[in-house]
């Protein structure tokens, strides 16, 4: 089964605020893409804006704005397994590979290549743990939220595994070198027990402030086994393999996105087509494109903050795809 | 993503290795002092009978197995799907072990703690192995149930981790080069295993076997419910080494194995284990039970299982005692009793080292009344589906809380509704191939009955396909071939002699959306960017060669040789009148040699010189101190030197005029100086009796001082036999001695006389010492002479010549292909595949083409295909190809003279949509 892809249409097409697509009157200011059902997708290669203001000439200089944006464009993509952010205003700190694991302190753990990627492995049965080095920060940094990625899919057995995952900051201020970090735990997010394969594998709300070093440490419990094939590099030291677990740590630093304007000027800058409608002054209507790539897909959207008691009228449609997967029929054959 | 290659086609399993030694060289603490142990396959006892569960339940009467419920089916203990699995010479003994494990109970220690060691030496008799890896299988008939974490408890008899180490020869002292192989599965199939290594060079490798199954040993009843026993254990009934050797297999059968057959809803009252009948926590671990139909008889009390694994391996052969009566019965698999719904699953799994592309599968039932022999009961009618399993990570094939028909990780490639299999082969050509490690058929029950199957057989596609997965987004890249044969470059009109082909297609919604490359010649092949042709060069070989040849010898040639002759033979030579002979014709070159002078007259001069030196040696040995002695007498006398003995003068031997002996002279190379002057003849005359010189001596010292002795001398004739002869022949030796006294001293005078009388004849000795000379000076000539004579001989003779060197110039002119020439096409040798002279073609063909995973969130589209078609098929491996020869009989069986060998390369992911 094919279904064709169509272009995005109609009112479906405009970032809107409760049915209304003027988002400069529309009760919270704010547009949102249509809710996108599963196996549907949007393939938005930007967004067409049209703005009206009394005299926009005044909105050109970033300095004679109160701080807030004019028009911020806010995502919200499924950046990792069941965590929604908007990935142009976070920065990840990976902690990931052969690189990573190895400087770090290894108990009961190798680092191996497992389906093309470096994960912990654990080494026969029972507990295990990998600490990683201090990784120092060439400034203070806020922490988040911490997403982590595990060998093993969130379908696989509690019975096979649990773990804890833990991270200790150092703020600024504090010498990494000799001062005792602060210690969060991430997983389990409740409990003081061990986080199971079926749990979320991310930490939101953290909001660690003004870290300057921090490190990850990685504790497991492995009762049983998993299916893995892999190539074994230098000595035998005659122990028997465990299971894969730990691939990745991700820290996520929030930062300011590109998409959020301040100024005429900074949307200029950032749009692929950029006019006025009058020769001269005062600058009352404008038509942009914002191009701005991103497949959307089942509980993923993007909104359009705008900024009260500036514009007449604000408008912003998208210039999208609409992908529909084929319908599942694995169970109707014949039927 | 990570890069993977897909090698549909591919494998490495070359022959059986010969092992020169196996033994257990270490193993967990927890195994001390318990059973184990690894013989050669062929070996009794096979111990398979303490793997075999007592005290089945029927009601409340225990049984124990049956006659023919420990054995392995197959003649020599070798499953059939390893003897076709191996490419090349199979051999049993010394080849293959059997390793068993009786361990401790469950209850005592955990599963991961167990393992053990083994080490396996190869023969090296011939050369170092090649080793591409191991094979081995478990016993496919032990009792299992499977557990919640999806595993096999049983696993066959399969430890479920296994690791492969090996000592590097080169790579040995190096910290991080390649040295093992692990694997690691939840749960095993039942069929052959094949743990590739790569080419590894090496005499000795380690395999270590961990985390061992649990082995369901007794059942019995504790109170109102059942209860059983397990412990762990492993048992492997054959595990081999091969030898690493290309290849590509191409034949409709592909080897699997049983994962598991379980029963939905599960029900146990004839089976190994009833979980309705368990307490809480023996019933914890078990998620689900064996489908299998375990067959009781009460006189004696036993029981034979009908085992599900029987459909891929074959079944046992059982004694039956009915009654009194005994019967020979074959396995196969029946199920417990099913009800309208009920579901039997059959997860199996490939078996070969690479997965293969699946066109379908055939199902054969057993005869009917078979089934009701066994149950009293018919068959039932099924609704069967396969489903193709792409499990993510972590999550084993066999997870009993996925339902196959509702999970997105399972996709349905075969329907048919309402079957029942009774005497009859369904073919199931699925909807689409399939690449699955893992599959599952589900009989749903729509007609109560047992399900019975005899055989289930996946069979290979034709043709090689890459599509989309369940679990896994592909990114199609590339496309690489490669075509071997003897005859593929033997014209560019064909692909081999029997006109193979084949297609590169883009199939997508069914459609063939575009033919990405097609070759029916190898000038189609050759067009394409990126293919080489390895070829035998084709050339006319002369069978029969005729031509016509002048050889000249040109200027400064030589030849330098050294010859060494032996003869032998003789001569005879007539001269003088009537000698005559018969002219011969004389070659144009030695014309100039004139063979019969005939009458002439001539005349001989020469002339010559001749000296001659001759030296006399007398017999005395000291004729000098002869003549010395009598010299002295002269001195005495008073008389002039030389008067009694005067030697001649000494003179010499001069060279002549001419014969100097400069270089190229007379002389030459003769040193002058040792040519002795030529001082005459001395004849000696002496007495014949050989008198000691002391005699002399005695005589000069009484002339010198007769007066000191005088009283010496009678002495000195009395006690010689020199006086008898002075007797004999008269010698009067008088002395006298006088002496005037000067005052001054001293004088004297010595007077002597020796006087004769020849009595008795004379005897003398003489001698005669010295040399003489003389030169001749001699000149001939001969006025006239005439001689004729006729020379008759004969000569044998025998030559060995070493030639030292030489150059021979030589113009050569040869006139070609003459009537009578045969020349024959023929290929060359220098491309060599295998130790076989090869014709080899390779290309790659870029694709980027992404393939969603079917279980993703969206894609546009599900079906799209990679197809790579084989027109007229090939050869099921390289070993059976012909060696190149010029005249192949006709065959209209399909391509025989090439295999085509097909691999992609792929990126692949996992989805993290498994929530």
């Amino acid at each position: 089964m094919i279904i064709d892809r169509v272009r995005l249409a109609g009112d479906a097409a405009y970032l809107s605020d409760q049915g209304a697509i003027d988002l400069a009157t529309s009760t919270n200011t704010r547009g949102q893409s249509l809710p996108i059902g599963e196996g549907l997708g949007l393939e938005v290669a930007g967004v067409h804006l049209l703005l009206q203001a009394k005299d926009m000439h005044k909105l050109y200089a970033r300095t004679k704005n109160d701080g807030k944006p004019l028009l911020a464009f806010d995502m919200s993509k499924e950046m990792f397994p069941e965590f929604f952010a908007d990935p142009y205003a976070h920065r990840v700190h990976s902690v990931a590979g052969f690189e990573d694991f190895q400087r770090g302190l290894l108990d009961n753990m190798r680092a191996m290549e497992v389906e093309g990627k470096a994960t912990l492995v654990s080494m026969g049965w029972g507990s295990c743990a990998w600490m990683s080095p201090i990784y120092r920060l060439p400034m203070p940094m806020p922490i988040r939220s911490v997403v982590w990625e595990l060998a093993s899919a969130r379908l696989a057995p509690d019975e096979g595994f649990g773990y804890v995952l833990r991270l200790q900051v150092w703020s600024d201020g504090q010498d990494p070198a000799t001062d005792t970090p602060s210690e969060s735990q991430i997983a389990p997010v409740a409990g003081s027990g061990l986080a199971r394969p079926s749990d979320l594998r991310h930490r939101t709300g953290i909001d660690l402030k003004d870290v300057i070093a921090y490190r990850v440490v990685f504790k497991a419990d492995v009762q049983r086994d998993t299916d893995l094939f892999e190539t074994q590099y230098g000595p035998d030291d005659g122990q028997t393999l465990g299971r894969p677990l730990l691939r990745a740590v991700h820290l996520l630093e929030p930062i300011t996105s590109a998409y959020a304007f301040h100024s005429l000027h900074e949307l200029e800058i950032r749009s692929a087509e950029f006019s006025f409608l009058e020769p001269v002054l005062p600058l009352q209507t404008l038509s942009a494109f914002v191009a701005l790539p991103a497949l959307l897909i089942h509980r993923e959207a993007m909104a359009l903050e705008v900024r009260p008691a500036v514009w007449e009228l604000v408008e912003a449609r998208l210039d999208a795809e609409v992908r529909v997967r084929p319908p599942v029929i694995n169970h109707l054959i014949g039927e | 993503m990570h890069s993977q290659t897909y090698l549909p086609l591919r494998t490495t399993i070359g022959t059986s290795a010969q092992l020169a030694d196996a033994k257990i060289i270490d193993h967990a603490p927890e195994l001390a002092g318990l059973e184990m142990g690894v013989t050669t396959v062929g070996i009794l006892p096979h111990h398979y009978d303490k793997f075999q569960p007592v005290g089945l339940l029927r009601g409340s009467t225990g049984l124990v197995p049956g006659d023919g419920v420990a054995t392995f089916p197959a003649p020599g203990e070798i499953p059939i799907d390893l003897q076709r699995v191996m490419r090349g010479p199979f051999d049993l003994f010394n080849h293959f072990l059997r390793i068993w494990v009786v361990g401790p109970k469950v209850t005592s220690t955990t599963h991961a703690k167990l393992w053990i060691e083994l080490e396996l030496t190869l023969s090296t008799k011939t050369e170092c192995p090649l080793m591409g890896g191991i094979v081995y299988g478990g016993y496919p008939f032990l009792p299992s149930y499977v557990t919640p974490y999806g595993a096999n408890s049983a696993n066959f008899g399969l430890p479920r981790e296994l690791r492969v180490s090996w000592d590097g020869h080169l790579g040995a002292d190096f910290l991080d080069d390649e040295m093992a192989v692990v694997q690691q599965e939840t749960t095993s199939h039942s069929g052959v295993h094949v743990l590739a290594t790569g080419p590894v060079r090496t005499e000795k490798i380690r395999i270590r076997l961990a985390d061992f199954p649990t082995i369901l040993h007794a059942v019995g009843r504790t109170g109102t419910l059942q209860s059983y026993r397990e412990f762990y254990g492993i048992l492997i009934p054959y595990l081999g080494v091969f030898t690493y050797q290309e290849d590509v297999r191409f034949a409709p059968p592909v080897p699997a194995g049983l994962l598991a057959a379980v029963t939905i809803p599960a029900t146990g009252d004839e089976g190994y284990l009833d979980p309705n009948q368990l307490s809480n926590n023996q019933a914890a671990p078990v998620a689900a039970v064996a489908a299998d139909h375990v067959y009781a008889t009460s006189s004696p009390n036993e029981y034979f299982p009908l085992n599900a694994a029987s459909m891929f391996h074959g079944g046992r052969t059982f004694t039956i005692n009915i009654a009194g009566r005994q019967e020979r019965m074959q396995e196969f698999f029946i199920s417990q009793k099913l009800a309208t719904g009920d579901q039997v699953r059959v997860y199996f799994a490939q078996s070969e080292e690479h997965r293969r592309c699946l066109g379908g599968l055939t199902l054969t039932g057993p005869e009917g009344k078979l089934v009701g022999w066994f149950t009293s009961e018919k068959s039932g009618d099924f609704d069967l589906a396969v489903y193709e399993l792409d499990p993510v990570e972590g999550v084993s094939p066999i997870a009993p809380e996925r339902d196959p028909t509702k999970d997105k990780y399972a996709m349905l490639v075969y329907r048919r509704r309402q079957v029942n299999f009774d005497d009859q082969t369904i073919k199931c050509t699925f909807v689409r191939p399939s690449t699955a490690r893992s599959l599952v058929a589900v009989f749903t029950c729509v007609k109560p009955g047992r399900l019975a199957i005899k055989s289930l057989q996946l069979i290979q596609s034709a043709h090689v396909h890459v599509a989309s997965r369940q679990a896994r987004r592909q990114q199609v890249r590339q496309l690489h071939f490669r075509l071997v044969g003897p005859n593929l470059a033997e014209d560019y009109a064909r692909l081999g002699r029997e006109g193979f082909k084949f297609s590169i297609e883009h199939v997508v919604g069914g459609e063939v959306k575009e033919v990405l490359f097609e070759a029916r010649t190898l000038s189609d092949l050759l067009q394409l960017a990126g293919v080489r042709l390895y070829a035998n060069q084709r050339y006319l070989e002369t069978k029969t060669d005729v031509s016509q040849e002048v050889n000249e010898t040109l200027p400064d040639s030589f030849e330098h040789r050294t010859t060494q002759v032996g003869s032998h033979g003789w001569r005879r030579s007539q001269s003088g009148a009537g000698v005559s002979w018969t002219p011969v014709d004389t070659p144009v070159h030695l014309q100039r040699y004139n063979h019969n002078p005939g009458i002439d007259t001539f005349a001989t001069r020469s002339n010559g010189e001749t000296r001659s030196k001759t030296e006399h040696l007398g017999f005395l040995a000291d004729a000098t101190s002869l003549v010395n002695t009598l010299n002295t007498l002269e001195t005495l006398l008073q008389l002039p030197p030389n008067t009694i003995v005067n030697p001649p003068p000494a003179n010499a031997l001069t060279l002549g005029a001419g014969w100097g002996a400069a270089a190229g002279q007379m002389w030459e190379g003769v040193p002058t100086g040792a040519l002795r002057n030529i001082n005459g003849l001395l004849n000696l005359s002496t007495q014949p009796i050989n008198f000691p010189t002391a005699v002399y001596q005695s005589l000069i010292n009484i002339f010198s001082d007769p007066v000191g002795t005088t009283a010496n001398l009678p002495a000195l004739i009395g006690t010689l036999p020199l006086s008898t002869f002075v007797v004999l022949n008269g010698v009067s030796v008088g002395i006298n001695a006088g002496g005037s006294v000067n005052v001054a001293g001293l004088g004297g005078s010595l007077g002597g006389s020796v006087s004769t009388s020849q009595l008795l004849p004379t005897a003398t000795r003489t001698s005669a010492t010295g040399a003489t000379g003389s030169i001749t000076y001699q000149a001939t000539r001969t006025g006239k002479s005439y001689s004729q004579s006729l020379n008759d001989g004969f000569d044998e003779s025998e030559s060995y010549t070493d030639y030292q060197g030489g150059i021979h110039k030589r113009k050569l002119t040869r006139e070609l292909l003459q009537p009578g020439t045969v020349r024959e096409r023929a290929a060359g040798v220098h491309i060599q595949w295998q130790e076989q002279t090869m014709d080899v073609v390779v290309g790659s063909v870029p694709l980027k083409l992404n393939l969603p995973a079917l279980a993703d969130k969206v894609y546009d589209q599900r079906d799209e295909w990679v197809r790579v078609r084989f027109g007229n098929g090939m050869r099921d491996g390289l070993r059976p190809l012909p060696t190149p020869v010029t005249h192949v009989p006709v065959q209209c069986s399909g391509t025989t003279d090439l295999v085509m060998d097909v691999w992609f390369d792929l990126k692949e992911e996992v989805v993290r949509d498994d929530y």
